[in-house]
Parts: C-alpha cells; structure tokens; sequence
C-alpha cells in the first residue's frame, strides 16, 4: 500500500516531456487546458499521498493511536521502512506548505502593488502607459477590486510600427480575455508543490504565449506581422535591458521567444489530439487511481488495526 | 458612408490605439496626423469623436495647434509609477509567471536565431 502512496509522487517526472510534446503539436489553447489540467491534477495526487503517508506516522504516537482507538500497531509493510517513509513525507509536506505559503504571498504582494501604483495612471480601453525607455509590456491580471489592465511602457510602444503595436495589443487583450492569468497561477502553484512540475510552469507559460499569439495574428489577421512584432519586440527588450548573469543561466536551451516566431512564421496548429495528449491523460489517471487504490488500503489496514474484521 | 472595417471594433480598443499612437509619437499630434498614424481606417469624425472623448476622462490633454487643437498623453509625474513598477516587478529573481510579460529578455543564442527568423521568414 505504501508503494501506491509512492507511485504519484514518482509520476510527475513523466510531465515535462509530454508537455512539451503537447505545446509544439496541437492547438495552443488545447495545450494550456490540457498541461494546467493535468500539472494542476498530479500536483494535488502530490499533497494528498503525502498527507497519507503521515498516517503510519502519526499511528506510531501512543495517544494519537488511542485517539484512533487502535487495539493493534498499523500493519502496513516492513515497520521501520515505514516509518522511515512516513517521516519523509512529513517533512516534504511542511517544506511544501512553506514554499507554497511563502511564494503566493510574495507574488499576491507583487501583484498588489503593481495595481495600486496602475490605479493612479490614465487609461484608455484597458491601456496603461509607462514612461519609461526600457522596452516592456505586460498583462495585469484583474484583481478582487480592480480590473486587467495592458501595461506598456513608451519604450515598448516607439520600438514597433502602428500595426505591430495593434498585434502587441491584440496579443495582450487576448491574455485577459483568456483569463490566462488562472492557468499561469495553477501551474505556478504546482510546480511549488513538486519540482518536475516546477519544469512543467515554462511550458504553461509558452502554451499561453501562443495561444494569445495566435489570437493577435487573427485580430490583425496576418501571422508574419505578428511573428514581426514578437520578434522585433524582443530584440529591443533585450537591447534595453542590462544583461545579467542571471538571465544568462536562466536559458541554457532555446527561449520561447525563437519558438513562438517560428511557430507564427509556419501554418497553424490545427490538431486537436495528439499522442502526447493521450499520453498526459493515462498518465494522471495512473496517478489517481494509484493514489486512490493506495488510500483505500491504508483505510483498511487502520480498520483491521482498530480491530475490525476485514470485510472480505 | 458604410461603416470601415476598423469602426466595428469595440470603442474601447480604438481608445487604446489612439492613446499607443500618441505616446509613440513623442510630441503633440493633430486629429489628422492620429488617424494616419493608425493602421484602423476610421473616419475623420470616428478619430475626432474618439480624442475628444479621451480628453474628457483626463487620458489626453489638448492646446489650439495650427488648425483645430493638437493632443498630447497626459504624463504622470516625471515617469515616477515607472520606475516604482520597474523595482517592484524585478526585485527578485524568482519572478512569478502570472504576469503574463510580452518578451523577456534573449541570450545571445536566441538573438541570433531570431534574426534569422525574421531575416528569412519576414517580408
């Protein structure tokens, strides 16, 4: 039973390839829906394994197994295996919380702080300006009180054409009307829960690009202007901004940007289906039901250990 | 006069358009030289109509020009929340993905690459 409990926090390493996979084969917003889904589905198989394997644990301790009202240990494999497994799990979980508290609090504060700073400025359809040369733009997720709002600064807005500015905006409304923000967050969530989903966040990332890319070159219906404005937009952040080694690490392979010009210089994406998505699919009900199945028996052996017949 | 294709867009994204072309511009711009700096074909009286409605909100501020009245982007203080949101968003390495970014930044790999991209497959 305890191998079961292990099985899903084993499988996540299988995600990274297959989303990867799924991103560059099928239609962009089937890609985002379907990697969320599934980092966000094998994330929460992480936490509840390992909220399950603290049974055997807290078991061990004489009054929580009176509370239980144990007549007998736990029989759930070799004792000391056990309980070496079971204190494992407890500490990824603390770390696990701590992470996950510590980053979605930093990021909602981020979040927080880039509204209040945009509330004061001047808008106009959901566009805010930033005077600044250092070529940016970005998509601000609505918040409880505010709405999404397009930030750009001049930088950005002097470095393109007027029509490569309209596929830039094209791009970034699409981000909201989206809710692309949501994915993003869910699989920014999993991967704080687990580290191969942590390398499955990127490929979130680049399906959202996409799928707004795609959305822009069919506002301003012309892909290679939209691969321009990509592009050229690109080429101008990378111009204003100082290039620390930090970034440098940060991208030992292809960036997404060469992939998402690539990808508006060819023919769209029309498949809906792909092995990969198929793949992603029997992964996470391998992981469910391995987490299922492996609960189950856990349940039963506190059963048998509470002095209950097995039913069977 | 039939509506133009850009006229069926929704108010809100030709407001965007206009405010994008006026920063851009980088100096006060005529009703006439907005509409030409906008890829929409719109109406003479759809740029207007558009311009004088940003200035209302406060968006845009407005002076006599040579002929009619010339618009400009209303500035906050000296590009003070710029350079307030520049700090906040890149204090840390560990930057979240949630604020979907347009571009970030190449390697030099990459730049290349995307030159030859943009060499190869553009125009």
């Amino acid at each position: 039973m305890i191998a079961l409990l292990l099985l899903p926090l084993v499988l996540p390493w299988m995600l990274p390839p297959l989303a990867r996979r799924a991103v560059e084969r099928v239609r962009p917003e089937i890609a985002l829906w379907t990697v969320t889904t599934a980092t966000a589905a094998l994330a929460v198989g992480v936490v509840a394994c390992l909220g399950a394997l603290l049974l055997p644990l807290a078991l061990a301790i004489p009054p929580l197994a009176a509370l239980a009202e144990l007549i007998q240990p736990l029989q759930a494999g070799p004792r000391l295996a056990v309980l070496g497994v079971s204190v494992l799990a407890a500490g990824l979980l603390a770390v696990t919380v701590v992470t996950v508290v510590r980053h979605t609090t930093s990021e909602a504060r981020r979040l927080r702080a880039a509204h209040r700073e945009v509330s004061g400025l001047p808008h106009a359809g959901g566009l805010c300006v930033l005077e600044d040369p250092r070529p940016d733009a970005y998509a601000l997720p609505p918040s409880l009180r505010r709405p999404g709002r397009i930030v750009v600064t001049t930088g950005m807005l002097r470095s393109l054409d007027p029509r490569e500015r309209e596929a830039l905006l094209a791009h970034e409304r699409a981000h909201l009307a989206g809710h692309h923000h949501v994915f993003l967050a869910a699989a920014q969530l999993a991967g704080w829960c687990h580290p191969a989903l942590a390398a499955v966040a990127p490929h979130v990332s680049l399906a959202a690009e996409r799928a707004a890319d795609e959305r822009a070159a069919r506002a301003v219906d012309d892909r290679t202007l939209t691969a321009q404005a990509v592009g050229r937009a690109a080429l101008a952040a990378t111009r204003g901004r100082e290039r620390g080694p930090s970034v440098l690490a940060a991208r030992a392979v292809t960036g997404p940007v060469p992939a998402r010009v690539k990808a508006l210089l060819t023919q769209a994406p029309a498949r809906r289906l792909a092995p990969a998505l198929l793949a992603i699919a029997l992964l996470c009900t391998a992981a469910g039901t391995s987490s299922v199945a492996g609960t189950v028996l856990l349940h039963r052996g506190v059963e048998i250990a509470q002095g209950e017949q097995p039913s069977d | 006069m039939a509506q133009t294709d850009g006229e069926r867009r929704p108010a809100g994204e030709l407001e965007s358009s206009v405010l994008a072309a006026l920063w851009a511009a980088g100096r006060p711009q005529s009703a006439a030289e907005v509409r030409a700096a906008i890829p929409q074909p719109l109406a003479r009286t759809t740029v207007a109509t558009l311009l004088a409605r940003l200035h209302e909100k406060g968006t845009v501020g407005r002076r006599p020009g040579g002929r009619g009245f010339v618009y400009f982007p209303v500035e906050d203080s000296h590009g003070l929340t710029a350079r307030r949101m520049h700090r906040e968003l890149d204090q840390d390495d560990d930057r979240g993905i949630v604020l979907a970014r347009f571009v970030d930044g190449l390697s030099p790999e990459d730049e290349a690459e995307l030159r030859r991209l943009l060499e190869g497959g553009g125009q």
